[in-house]
């Protein structure tokens, strides 16, 4: 019986207060299991960054719960804070840009990840090297960001993102900024990511090529779930989504 | 992992240029309290620099450097019959305009009570202390006479038979150093009018004495005490001649301190004060405005789950290193450029550590405050 990883239970989100207060989601309810490759998509401000956001645990809900491997980890009583510890140690962000620090070398960008939740060190060094060796950035471990080219970047972003082992990797466009060869690249190393080790991977994406390796896709749309429409039988095969006809 | 050093190691052109302007605001204040601490210095040559216990005055002054004093030549020999009293010397010193070489400067003259004091008590640089109470003198290296040199003070000339260094007076200017009839002697010359003068204003006295009499007191007698000599028996006694007041060493240097330096001693310490204030700012403003360039990092790795002690490790080291290091380099500046300075620029060990724990203090209230500032970076604005 496949485990629950991540769970939402009549979540929303407001921002503001009175007259100013504007709904970003409501009544979200959403049950990830482990290993499960989920897909986000709607229409630009339609809520997925918010759901990304509560599902990743930087800001709890205004109303509802949120359970992670089996506990409840967030309701509107919690403090942001309270979910940084949890984050560092279960949870991976990619984003549409990769957001590396620019004074950091490649290595070190993946390095930081384990250092920033105190696991720093010589071992946090060599799954950096190994991290990038395996994403084929061997030869670009003592580079610059800015020296990299957006595939590059992307990719030491994603080592950072899984260099601690993480539970639930979110990912928000990561494809968006990549041309069609890298965008393959990127999902097949998402969909190895689930299939392979396990991982609880959720991405938000207005590509509609991309929805072909979901195993689940949450649709929304004005800040509510809209659907969940099951994804083109052909998912997960490993094809690059550059060879794959157009949905 | 130290970001600090990573980031001023990418930011490297950036991190020197903050190290240069921190530095040169640092140098400035500890060269503002080198000047407070030098014209202190210079101000107590004279009064605490010629082993002097106790010094006898003119009755009801606070002389000789605080205000005007005029004794006797002969109060010497009264003082030496006090109990107690190891020495007795005169004192005498004066401002007088030299030529010498192309150009004519005021020089502060210093009078020794040859053969009593030959200029013994001051260390030398090079050549000797008096051994002639006539035409010899030893001078201040500030002067820019040398050894050997000869020149004419009023109306003779005048032997440099020894040089020393650091023997200023009030006003920064050297000194030089002869035999308390030379120094009389020198303060004695005047045109034949003003003998003229004299004489038609004292018709009594011949010319001569006349001038003479008015012209040959000296400021003040320095007293050596034995050791555990009754100072206040002595003070006593001083006190009942009616004519002399005399002042210890302590009381002389409170003086000169509160009562002479008092204005410009508080002038200087404003302007140290605001000196320090404006590094201060100048600390706190840099650090913010580091901090503030990496708001968007500090965002991610809040995202990714950075403590609130690992970012704040990092502002905290950033600001540490920026502080020391300019610190460091301000101090090495001081130590190598105070003495090239005109007068007197004295760095205190304890004034320098002041002023580092004082930028320590500084560093550590602009980090915590561009700590706070970070702090309150959200981990959604990443997401935004």
């Amino acid at each position: 019986m496949t485990e629950t990883a991540l769970s939402l239970r009549g979540v929303s989100k407001f921002y503001g207060s009175g007259e100013r207060r504007v709904l970003a989601l409501r009544d979200a309810s959403v049950e990830i299991a482990t290993g499960e490759l989920l897909g986000i998509i709607g229409p630009s401000g339609s809520g997925k960054t918010t759901f990304l956001m509560l599902a990743g645990l930087v800001e709890p809900p205004t109303q509802g719960e949120i359970w992670f491997l089996g506990r409840k980890v967030a309701d509107p009583r919690t403090r942001s804070g309270e979910l940084r510890k949890l984050r560092g140690r279960h949870i991976g962000f990619v984003f549409q840009k990769a957001n590396l620090l620019p004074f950091l070398t490649a290595a070190e960008n993946v390095q930081v990840a384990s250092a920033a939740v105190g696991r720093g060190g010589s071992d946090a060094r060599r799954r950096a090297c190994e991290l990038l060796e395996e994403l084929g950035l061997a030869h670009r471990l003592d580079a610059y960001p800015q020296t990299l080219s957006g595939g590059e970047q992307q990719r030491v972003a994603l080592a950072r993102a899984i260099a601690n082992r993480p539970t639930l990797l979110l990912a928000d466009e990561p494809t968006a900024a990549l041309d069609s060869d890298r965008r393959g690249q990127v999902m097949g190393l998402l969909s190895g990511l689930a299939r392979d080790e396990g991982v609880t991977v959720c991405v938000v994406t207005h590509d509609v090529r991309a929805i072909s390796f979901f195993d689940k896709i949450v649709e929304i749309s004005d800040g509510e779930i809209a659907g969940t429409p099951a994804p083109p039988p052909a998912s997960r095969d490993g094809e690059p989504l550059s060879h794959r006809p157009s949905e | 992992m130290i970001l600090a050093w990573k980031d001023i190691r990418f930011n490297f052109a950036r991190f020197v240029l903050a190290v240069v302007g921190l530095t040169a605001i640092l140098t400035m204040s500890l060269a503002m309290n080198g000047l407070y601490r030098g014209i202190v210095h210079e101000s107590l040559v004279m009064a605490a620099g010629v082993g002097a216990d106790a010094w006898l005055v003119q009755g009801g002054r606070d002389g000789p450097f605080n205000d005007e004093s005029h004794v006797s030549s002969l109060l010497d020999r009264r003082a030496e019959g006090l109990f107690g009293v190891k020495e007795a010397r005169r004192f005498l010193s004066f401002s007088f305009p030299v030529s010498f070489g192309s150009h004519k400067q005021r020089l502060s003259i210093f009078a020794l009570d040859f053969p009593k004091d030959k200029g013994d008590r001051m260390p030398l640089a090079a050549g000797r202390y008096l051994e002639s109470p006539h035409f010899e003198m030893i001078v201040d290296k500030s002067t820019g006479l040398a050894l050997g040199e000869r020149i004419r003070i009023g109306r003779d000339d005048y032997t440099v038979v020894g040089v020393t260094r650091g023997q200023v007076d009030m006003a920064g200017d050297g000194l030089i150093f002869v035999s308390l009839p030379d120094a009389q002697s020198i303060l004695n010359v005047a045109p034949s009018e003003a003998i003229l003068l004299a004489r038609a204003s004292s018709r009594n006295q011949t010319a001569a004495s006349a001038f003479a009499a008015g012209s040959r007191p000296i400021m003040a007698v320095i007293l050596t005490l034995e050791p555990g000599a009754p100072v206040d028996l002595i003070r006593e006694k001083v006190a009942s001649w009616g004519d002399v007041t005399m002042i210890t060493r302590a009381e002389q240097i409170d003086l000169v301190i509160q009562g002479r330096l008092r204005r410009l001693r508080l002038q200087i310490l404003l302007f140290v004060g605001l000196m320090y204030a404006i590094s201060g700012a100048i600390v706190s403003l840099t650090i913010f405005t580091i901090v503030l360039e990496k708001l968007h990092a500090i965002s991610l790795l809040k995202l990714i789950g950075a403590s609130d002690a690992f970012i704040s490790l990092w502002i905290l080291q950033y600001g540490l290193i920026l502080g020391s290091i300019s610190y460091g380099l301000a101090v090495a500046i001081s130590l190598a450029t105070f003495d090239l300075f005109p007068r007197a620029v004295i760095l205190e060990p304890s004034d320098a550590l002041l002023a580092g724990l004082a930028l320590l203090v500084v560093c550590a209230f602009a980090c915590t405050f561009s700590i706070r500032k970070a702090l309150s970076v959200r981990a959604r604005e990443i997401l935004s």
